[in-house]
């Protein structure tokens, strides 16, 4: 008994010892199991040459069906939108335009096709909406339009009215999206906000489904039965009864989206044999049972462009031959991929290179997503420390990170944005990045702002420039304080809230001697200036008297600088420079307001995605690969509004980007404040704008290789001065007592 | 008997070697590492020799640190002591009574950090319920946690937090004594502060080791409160050494925090040893 207890008591031991030497995921996540073989392998296809607008696409029969546009000159020189049809019988290989005389030659003044179904290959439902400009009223600046709808059923040599159908295709304020042809001859008409179900002969609106984020593919029929993606869950209704029936839970959730309409939208596709329903978004494509709990995974959207950021994704059909097709769109247009499974590839990369950034960057992933395409050997990990979803905190985040370095599984790229980058580099935590980017053409002065003693420890892909517009004259805070002063009735542009959240990069460059210490003298001055701002800010209490509220976000986009200034509704403020349309909104007040200039005095600039290499990475050349990669003109020629691009090949491009897409259109905003007796008032605000002169931009682009001032980046040290020094501006602490506080925690941080 | 007396070892030493082993792989061989790492620069490449603790000893921060948790130390431990001592008198002679209060003052103990810090929230906030109080008898408002009062704060908190506990354990300590020598000294004609003194005292003498060093050990901890109220920098008053390991590891001060976490294991080592040393004599 007692040798029984004894044994145990030892083993007990043991295998207390061996789950706690074992890793939560049973395997050592820096290195790639050898994998099994087959994988789905992506190719992109060609559409359609000169395509300005899709309508539709199906697969009908094995064959691909596409309804779409293109320019085409009229006699008298000006372009206007052909329609027409195409089709592909070899899975989107090569495409041909179909003779379809009716929608060939449909050309109406002001018509427009809004929304299309492909029926059969001979039969069409078309839906056209029709502008009638009303005439001008006096003081009104824009022409207001009447619009009306037109509703067609297409043979390939006629149109057909189908007037019946119009009350239902207009039954909702917002426009019809898409038109899909359901069983039993009805249709479902795709609003934003809602779909209806209409009965083709009568025109009887049959059901209506209210549903969020209705997009074109996130919906379909299956097994006779009408199913929508919601927020966690594919929904299923009764064509019949038009009532719920079933939900069957997405695992793993779908990706959050925090704009609308959702970037990252997740789209369904019927198996042929009918018992499962595929669906694809920026994870990748899933295959899910209908009548089961299962859900496979069957590729990867890391290692596609599902995963990209500028793809999204609007179609997915899949083969009776078990591959995919997916139709979608980015930055340079309409796209059309085809995953088939090849056998012979590994399931999985055989190499692991891991990416960490404290928060998601969009430049990041495209670039891991294009790099996996062209390395396909290679699997980038992508960490996010700070997700917003688990409580985690930038400290927090931080000190897991330094755990992984000091146990050897440090990530092998950091994108330092937020880290404390001169700590780092004093560590000698960061290895050189000198041979990574020699021969690229950066901008000088922004790439080499982490050169210490000699060696390159980091390079900025982007970086932010702020701009000032208003007075003339004003270039700095004590010019344009005094400005804002003696602009009456006009509110400064900042909020008291959130104006030391917005300004710091802005400002923080002159608040620090060279060894890091905070200068005193020039904090307090701009300190003293911004509380000055700060009174200038006309507050309306919400109703409870508690809370205020202010007309403005004070936020620094151009866009609405822009538009605040035409509108007189402030004097003067500033914007951040992080792409060129931002300068198309500043430049098109130009007879209002002067250009734009850098500010403060000789510019600052703001450096983000900030790349790299930890001097512990095991995979030091793979690590600068892919820094170089993210590094070229075929990432940073993208924008993500996130920054101007340090490469100036990328930067010249930047100039006629706009230029080049029809960047002219309507800015408008409704502003909404409480007045004195508590009513909610609104101020309409509009702005037409054009793409700027390319002389224009390269004025700008030459400043930018002039600014020799780079703003700080070190989150502690702006959430000190912010947290301890926003309760001046808001008026609950003095100059002084908000001086003190900060000088005490910097202080601390500072002999840390 | 050596046979047999060598046997129980053996069987003894076998039920503790799964934890030493524990001990050993989790708590000494890596503070052996961060001993070495104490003598190495950040990256743990290069021998710096004594440069970490120089660096660490003139460091203001860890001085500011290291300064407030001896204050934090000095103030509560003593107030705790005989605060809990005295309480542990009262309850011990109303006899019977004394068990709802007992229970009483156990309750903080059971209520969860992040709930403490939530409460401490509501009371000691710029706009909490005593600035509420104050202006309503219109008394100016005080920033209880961005001034010298937030050390008094988190003294109070330790307080209420841990009293209950400390007078269990005296409370223990005093049924331990037993009752003829009182007695025996009432009949002497001894007076209550005589008896206190001369018995009560003596006695508890045993008690008091644990209880100081459990209390140590607690004030320790005290640190969650302070961090989950503040963050990584409050008032400088309750900025304590645990406030410094962290952002020094945040950091990847490595090489400072060794030296540092060495100086600590040493300090409080030489402090238990010495109270050991007293409580032996």
């Amino acid at each position: 008994m007692k040798h029984l207890r004894c044994m145990t008591a030892w083993f007990l031991g043991v295998m207390l010892l061996l789950s706690a030497c074992t890793s939560p995921t049973g395997q050592d996540a820096s290195t790639v199991s050898t994998p099994g073989f087959g994988r789905y392998l992506e190719a992109s296809l060609p559409l359609p040459p000169e395509l300005i607008e899709v309508y539709s696409v199906r697969l009908i029969d094995g064959a691909l069906f596409l309804i779409g546009a293109v320019q085409e000159p009229d006699p008298q020189g000006e372009y206007y939108a052909s329609y027409g049809m195409w089709t592909s019988r070899d899975n989107g290989a090569s495409w041909q335009r179909e003779s379809f005389p009716s929608l060939d030659s449909f050309r109406q003044e002001s018509a427009y096709l809004l929304s299309a179904d492909i029926v059969s290959p001979d039969r069409l439902y078309l839906y056209f909406q029709k502008y009638t400009e009303l005439p001008l009223e006096e003081g009104q600046e824009f022409p207001e339009s009447e619009i009306e709808g037109m509703m067609y059923l297409a043979d390939r040599e006629t149109l057909t009215p189908q007037d019946h159908l119009l009350p239902a295709m207009q039954a909702s304020r917002m426009s019809l999206q898409e038109l899909r042809l359901l069983p039993d001859d009805q249709i479902l008409a795709n609003f934003w906000f809602n779909s209806t179900q209409v009965d083709l002969a009568t025109g009887r609106v049959v059901h209506t489904y209210e549903v969020e984020d209705n997009l074109y593919g996130t919906y379909g029929v299956f097994g006779g039965r009408l199913a929508f993606v919601g927020d966690s869950s594919l929904d299923f209704y009764d064509l019949e009864t038009g009532e719920l029936s079933d939900s069957l839970a997405f695992t793993p959730p779908l990706p959050a989206s925090d704009s609308y309409p959702p970037a990252d939208p997740t789209i369904l596709a019927e198996e042929p044999s009918g018992e499962a329903v595929y669906y694809a978004n920026s994870t990748g494509l899933y295959r899910m049972l209908i009548d089961g709990t299962l859900t496979e995974r069957l590729i990867d959207g890391e290692l596609c462009s599902l995963g990209l950021p500028t793809v999204t994704i609007r179609n997915l059909f899949a083969g009776e031959d078990g591959s995919f097709l997916l139709f979608g769109m980015d930055d340079s247009g309409y796209k059309l991929f085809r995953y088939v499974f090849d056998p012979e590839v590994p399931a999985t990369p055989t190499t692991e290179l891991k990416v960490y950034s404290l928060t998601e960057n969009s430049t990041v992933r495209q670039s891991l997503g294009q790099y996996q395409m062209v390395n396909p050997e290679v699997k980038v990990n992508y960490q996010i420390g700070v997700t917003g979803d688990d409580g985690v905190t930038t400290a927090d985040a931080l000190r897991t990170l330094s755990t992984e370095i000091l146990s050897g599984q440090g990530p092998d790229v950091l994108l330092l944005d937020g880290m404390p980058i001169d700590s780092y580099i004093q560590k000698g935590m960061l290895a050189g990045l000198d041979a990574a980017v020699a021969g690229l053409p950066l901008l000088e002065n922004v790439a080499q702002t982490y050169r210490r003693e000699g060696a390159l420890y980091a390079v900025p892909a982007r970086f932010s420039v702020p701009l000032v517009q208003g007075g003339d004259g004003v270039a700095d805070l004590s010019s344009l304080v005094q400005y804002l002063e003696s602009q009456k009735n006009k509110q400064p542009g900042f909020r008291p809230d959130n104006m030391l959240g917005e300004l710091y990069p802005v400002l923080a460059s002159g608040w620090f001697t060279p060894d890091g210490a905070l200068d005193e003298t020039a904090f307090r001055a701009d300190l003293e200036a911004l509380g000055r701002v700060a009174s200038l800010a006309m507050p309306y209490y919400l109703a409870d008297k508690e809370e205020r509220g202010y007309i403005l976000d004070g936020d620094l986009e151009l866009s609405m600088l822009a538009l605040y200034l035409k509108g007189e509704m402030i004097g003067a403020g500033i914007g951040m420079l992080r792409d060129f349309s931002g300068l198309a909104y500043t430049l098109a007040i130009r007879n209002i307001a002067p250009a734009p200039v850098l500010f403060p005095r000789g510019g600052v600039y703001i450096p983000s995605t900030i790349l790299a290499i930890p001097s512990g990475s095991a995979r030091q050349e793979l690590a600068a690969d892919f820094v170089r990669y993210t590094l070229s003109e075929e990432i940073l020629n993208i924008s993500f509004d996130d920054g101007l691009p340090v490469n100036t090949v990328s930067l010249e491009n930047a100039t006629t980007s706009g230029d080049q897409e029809g960047f002219s259109s309507m800015l408008g905003s409704t502003l909404m404040y409480i007045n004195e007796e508590g009513e909610e008032e609104y101020i309409q605000l509009e702005l037409a704008y054009d793409w700027p002169e390319k002389s224009d931009l390269m004025e700008y682009v030459g400043q930018l290789g002039t600014i020799s001032a780079a703003a700080p980046v070190n989150d502690v040290v702006r959430d000190i001065i912010v947290s301890e020094c926003t309760p001046y501006l808001t008026g609950e602490l003095t100059l002084e007592e908000a001086l003190a506080a900060v000088q005490s925690k910097l202080a601390i941080y500072l002999s840390e | 008997m050596r046979r047999a007396g060598g046997k129980t070892n053996r069987v003894g030493i076998g039920y503790l070697l799964p934890s030493l082993t524990g001990v050993l792989l989790f708590v000494l061989l890596p503070f052996v590492d961060v001993v070495r790492r104490s003598f190495s620069n950040a990256a743990g490449s290069g021998w710096v020799g004594l440069g970490n603790y120089r660096a660490v000893l003139e460091n203001r921060a860890f001085r500011l640190a290291l300064g407030n948790t001896v204050r934090f130390l000095l103030a509560c431990i003593p107030i705790l002591l005989v605060l809990s001592l005295l309480l542990a008198l009262v309850l011990y002679a109303i006899g019977r009574e004394a068990a709802i209060w007992r229970t009483a003052f156990l309750l903080p103990m059971a209520v969860p950090v992040a709930s403490i810090v939530l409460l401490w929230q509501a009371l000691f906030h710029d706009r909490g319920l005593i600035n509420g109080w104050l202006s309503g008898t219109g008394a100016d408002t005080v920033r209880w946690m961005d001034s010298g009062l937030a050390f008094w704060v988190l003294v109070l908190s330790f307080v209420w937090k841990n009293l209950g506990y400390n007078v269990i354990l005296w409370l223990a300590g005093l049924a331990a004594i037993s009752r003829p020598q009182y007695e025996a000294a009432r009949v002497d004609g001894a007076g209550v502060f005589a008896t206190f003194s001369h018995i009560t005292l003596p006695n508890l003498l045993p008690s008091l080791y644990t209880i100081l060093v459990m209390s140590l050990l607690s004030a320790f901890k005290v640190f969650r409160e302070a961090w989950l109220v503040a963050g990584d920098y409050p008032h400088e008053s309750i900025y304590l050494l645990q406030h410094l390991f962290g952002n020094w590891f945040r950091e990847l001060s490595v090489d400072k925090l060794s030296a540092a976490a060495v100086l600590v294991a040493m300090a409080s080592l030489l402090l238990i040893s010495l109270l050991r040393g007293a409580w032996e004599e």
